[in-house]
């Protein structure tokens, strides 16, 4: 056995993995070989130094900190759930709203009959001539809409968040109180 | 055993309370797995809440077939590895470490879990944990996390490579190489 196959089978006893044979060898090897045998020594000193080391306890306070920054999380991710919702919801009523009053405003201004007659969009004019049709649109839209919804829209939106702040404060109440009852 | 595969079961569900039997089970090792490998207190328990919170995100992909403890420390394994790494960059010494750690009483804390220990015994464990992290500070992350979860967790070689993502020759040889490198350190030392 030679010192590099000695130095193997030292760090397979510490772990527990070396057969009785190897040991054997090893101990042979050992008891000729001073290289190894400092080798040796050292290796069991940081062994005996490393498995005599106890775990460090977590902190007292800890727990309760852990479970408040997972609460956090949770309502976190239920008040972007909301949100989204929330958009996803103001979204589609829009288009429920605003799609007939954009065809409406389209065939008034001619671009959806623009559109129907020319066979489809194929050439840049075409392309153009739609681009001007739903520009002047979107104006219209703005300069007649925008007016009378500005009041509803912001209304609806203060009251949106309003119940949603609400309803975010109470839950966190009842949570709160269900982890201040949890940790004793 | 049972108890726990139900905290799991019913934490996936969304149930806070289950969740909150986990952490009070598991903060222990996980804090002490980030306190070897991050060498400070107040990092160790931002690892800790990181890990948690990561845990918390993710817990519905948990495959109840491997044990949480092994998920949960590959987790934690993972964060301290990215830290230390990006630590590199904004590199504290050693020794601004141990005198942040002297006044926050990290050293103190060991023996606290107990033990009731004279003070010739609280010098002396106070100078071995100086030692044993000053010798895990020598290492790469990788070879920390490795040593760290074979004599604290007494995790074998297959499951250091599972909770490493590493093979476990690879993991057999970190860990050979890394005791020869910290044996080497004591010799000096002494």
């Amino acid at each position: 056995m030679d010192c590099e196959q000695a130095s193997e089978i030292m760090q397979d006893r510490l772990d527990g993995l070396s057969a009785t044979a190897d040991i054997l060898r090893l101990e042979e090897h050992l008891a000729g070989c001073t290289r190894c045998q400092g080798e040796w020594r050292r290796l069991q000193l940081l062994d005996h130094l490393f498995a005599s080391a106890p775990m460090v306890p977590a902190p007292p306070y800890l727990r309760a900190r852990l479970v408040a920054a997972t609460e956090k999380r949770e309502r976190a991710r239920r008040a972007a759930l909301t949100c989204t919702v929330l958009a996803l919801g103001c979204v589609t009523l829009a288009l429920f709203l605003f799609v007939p009053a954009i065809l409406d405003l389209l065939s008034a201004t001619g671009g959806a009959t623009a559109v129907m007659l020319s066979g489809g969009l194929v050439t840049l004019n075409q392309l153009l001539s739609l681009a001007r049709v739903v520009g002047r649109t979107t104006l219209i839209l703005l300069a007649r809409l925008i007016p009378p919804l500005a009041a509803p829209g912001l209304c609806s939106l203060l009251v949106a968040l309003g119940l949603n702040r609400l309803l975010t404060g109470l839950s966190r109440a009842c949570k709160s109180d269900i982890i201040i009852r949890r940790i004793p | 055993m049972t108890d726990e595969r139900e905290w799991i079961r019913l934490a996936q569900e969304g149930d806070q309370t289950a969740f909150s039997r986990l952490v009070g089970a598991y903060q222990t090792p996980v804090y002490n797995l980030a306190y070897r490998m991050l060498g400070n207190r107040a990092e160790a328990e931002d690892a800790t809440q990181e890990t948690f919170l990561r845990a918390y995100t993710n817990l519905r992909s948990y495959d109840l077939q491997r044990p949480f403890s092994s998920w949960l420390l590959s987790i934690a394994s993972h964060y301290c590895i990215d830290r230390l790494r990006r630590r590199r960059i904004t590199w504290l010494s050693f020794e601004d470490e141990i005198a942040a750690s002297d006044e926050t009483g990290d050293a103190s804390e060991i023996h606290l879990k107990g033990e009731i220990l004279n003070p010739e015994s609280v010098v002396a464990r106070q100078e071995q944990e100086m030692q044993i992290q000053r010798l895990l500070a020598a290492l790469s992350p990788a070879d920390r996390a490795a040593i760290t979860l074979r004599y604290w967790y007494d995790y074998s070689y297959e499951e250091i490579a599972r909770t490493l993502n590493m093979t476990v020759s690879a993991v057999k040889s970190r860990l050979h190489r890394a005791r020869r490198d910290l044996a080497q350190m004591i010799e000096e030392d002494s």
